[in-house]
């Protein structure tokens, strides 16, 4: 082989290997990084893993029994006793959120990303989940088919789950849970045909809520 | 009360042997089974299933355990009929912990012997068609990288049979004309000799080469630090493509901290169990992946119930959007006040069945968006002053997100 058939071959080679890996790009891997320290410091970021414990995560429970700051805990247990002890208390506690206009509108802002998919806009349990055929008999807001919920039970039921539906205190915080239910009850009186404004507001003077929030005042007394 | 179950089951066999299809099977059962298949899934199907144990046990066969009077009287009123001191009632109700099954006195009599119905015939069999066609959906979708490697491999071969054919022509040609033949290498040879010597040939091939591997260099440079595209594969086969397109899932369902603060929240696999401890096989893997959420929160799927005592196991997904950690970026600045939809960023994600990084993250693209966006002052008191002295200095009616600010370098770099 002369030395210009060599160039050729060569040149061709080249060629085609720079082609071949200049255009592929492998999407598992995040890519090239210029100066990584200085991307990315040694301090945990959130959700980063870390040694430090056994399960790798760096996000830890807080300590149990802890009270955020200026949040209201609701330690009712998860048990049927406990709902049923919420169907008696009729009107609201004094630690739910203001029934107003505006609190009816971010409830609805919620039930809209949080309930209806499954509940339905309507609240009649006709969500697209129900549509679709994934989900099966979730109930109707209307007082044939729940006779007796409050604003207390529904409370409960969105903080603890009830039936197949899920705990939804982790998404939702305390006082948007209690914009929800004034929402729920408001589509209920919509299915019923009453007026919305038919729901008891008021204080309860032995409302369940206040006195677990005494209670965990109390805790957190004692914590301290 | 017999003579009367007999006239009845008579009735009902007549009504269902006029109907030609399943007059073989239904003419035995209680009820109408359509009928009570609405009714079940309305009223019952939250707790039960008919083959598997959910809240409450599974109702399929459930006719042959119990008569279909006590039936009747379990669902109009189960408490009324613990209270009669019924041992079948108070069984099943300690059996299940004391999980109390409401009241359905709105179901007749008639009601409930279609859902018994239900219970003994099931389901109909699915049409085969629809899975088939789920089947020969499911390669279609595959890459489309794949394809054009196989176009251009299937090209390159045509081409160098077509060379040889070419080669083997010209030989034949110079045989008949007498002429001594050549093979493909010396006539690359000769070609080649002549290019090189002819200096145009050169300076060309030279300029398109440099710019071809200058290009490239430049493409390479600019992309170190650009993780766009970036598509990692995750510990369960999670479909946003399912859940946030054709369940319609709000993306702030499960990202609810996307307006509470800085991060937006990978949701914890316990907020995966809300709808999957109901749902519990996907369809297109079947339990398999379903399977991966039980393990990380210790859910059994045979007692459907989760396992006292379980060490949960966090899920490790992998993290697809890094800012480095020289930029500030809070996304309930963006999402509250900012108004943005989640997809200006993310992209089409209720499209997309593996999710990868859409847009470059750079500084750049950060900086013309804070350009281009326009800031809500419509309904803004607080700040009317100050808007229209904005309006003012820039002599505009339109006002972005770099004229309060958004091109400061201490806004994101501090």
């Amino acid at each position: 082989m002369n030395r210009t058939l060599k160039l050729f071959v060569a040149s061709i080679a080249v060629f085609s290997m720079v082609i071949g890996t200049s255009c592929s790009r492998d999407k598992s891997k995040p890519g090239l990084e210029y100066m990584p320290d200085m991307y990315r410091g040694p301090q945990l970021n959130t959700y980063s893993a870390s040694g430090l414990f056994k399960d790798s995560s760096s996000a830890r429970l807080p300590e149990e029994g802890t009270v955020p700051r200026g949040y209201t805990t609701y330690n009712v247990p998860n048990t049927t006793d406990a709902y049923l002890a919420t169907l008696e208390k009729k009107a609201y506690p004094s630690t739910a959120a203001e029934m107003s206009e505006s609190n009816l509108l971010e409830g609805e802002r919620l039930y809209t990303r949080f309930c209806v998919n499954c509940h339905g806009v309507k609240g009649d349990g006709n969500g697209n989940l129900m549509e679709s055929g994934k989900f099966a008999g979730v109930p109707s807001y209307d007082s044939q088919r729940l006779p007796d919920i409050t604003p207390m039970s529904i409370f409960h039921v969105i903080t603890h789950g009830k039936g197949v539906m899920g705990a939804h205190a982790a998404q939702i915080e305390t006082q948007d849970r209690w914009r929800i239910a004034q929402y729920v009850l408001a589509l209920r009186a919509e299915l019923d045909g009453d007026d919305a404004a038919d729901v008891v507001v008021g204080d309860d003077e032995s409302s369940m809520a206040e006195d677990v929030a005494d209670d965990s005042e109390d805790a957190s007394e004692e914590n301290a | 009360m017999n003579k009367q179950r007999l006239f009845y089951r008579l009735f009902i066999g007549l009504f269902f042997a006029s109907s030609v299809v399943f007059a073989q099977d239904e003419a035995d059962l209680p009820g109408d089974p359509d009928n009570g298949k609405k009714l079940f899934n309305a009223q019952c199907g939250a707790c039960h299933k008919l083959d598997k144990k959910m809240v409450g046990p599974a109702l399929g066969g459930v006719a042959d355990k119990y008569s279909m009077d006590w039936i009747i009287a379990w669902t109009q009123n189960n408490a009324e009929l613990r209270a009669s001191g019924d041992k079948d009632a108070i069984a099943i109700f300690e059996e299940y912990n004391g999980a109390i099954m409401p009241a359905f006195p709105n179901l007749s009599e008639q009601d409930i012997k279609d859902i018994v119905a239900y219970t003994i015939r099931g389901d109909k069999k699915k049409a085969p068609s629809g899975d088939g066609e789920e089947i020969a959906a499911a390669p279609a979708a595959g890459g489309d990288d794949g394809m054009n490697m196989w176009v251009i491999l299937g090209l390159s071969i045509f081409l160098i049979v077509l060379i040889a054919i070419l080669a083997k022509v010209k030989n034949t040609l110079k045989v008949i004309k007498g002429e001594p033949t050549s093979t493909l290498l010396e006539d690359a040879s000769v070609f080649t000799k002549i290019a090189v010597r002819n200096q145009k040939v050169i300076a060309v091939a030279t300029v398109v080469v440099a710019v071809f591997l200058l290009q490239q260099v430049y493409w390479g440079l600019m992309s170190v630090g650009v993780e766009e595209g970036y598509e990692p594969e995750q510990p369960i086969a999670f479909s946003h493509a399912l859940h946030a397109g054709e369940n319609q899932i709000d993306c702030q369902y499960c990202h609810y901290g996307a307006e509470k603060g800085k991060h937006s929240n990978i949701p914890s696999a316990s907020l995966c169990m809300n709808c999957h401890t109901y749902i519990q096989e996907g369809p297109k893997y079947g339990e398999k992946e379903i399977d991966k959420i039980y393990a990380a929160v210790g859910f059994d799927r045979e007692s459907n119930q989760y396992i006292d005592g379980y060490e949960v196991k966090p899920v490790k997904w992998v993290r697809i959007h890094n800012l480095p950690d020289l930029a500030y970026f809070s996304h309930a600045q963006h999402v509250n006040a900012g108004n943005i939809e989640c997809q200006t960023c993310h992209g089409p994600v209720e499209e997309m069945e593996v999710l990868y990084q859409y847009s470059p993250l750079t500084m750049g693209w950060c900086i013309n968006c804070h350009r281009e966006s326009e800031v809500d002052v419509e309904n803004n008191g607080y700040y009317e002053e100050m808007h229209g002295k904005l309006k003012e200095k820039h002599n505009t009616d339109k006002i972005t997100v770099d004229m309060i600010g958004g091109l400061e370098c201490g806004k994101c770099h501090y």
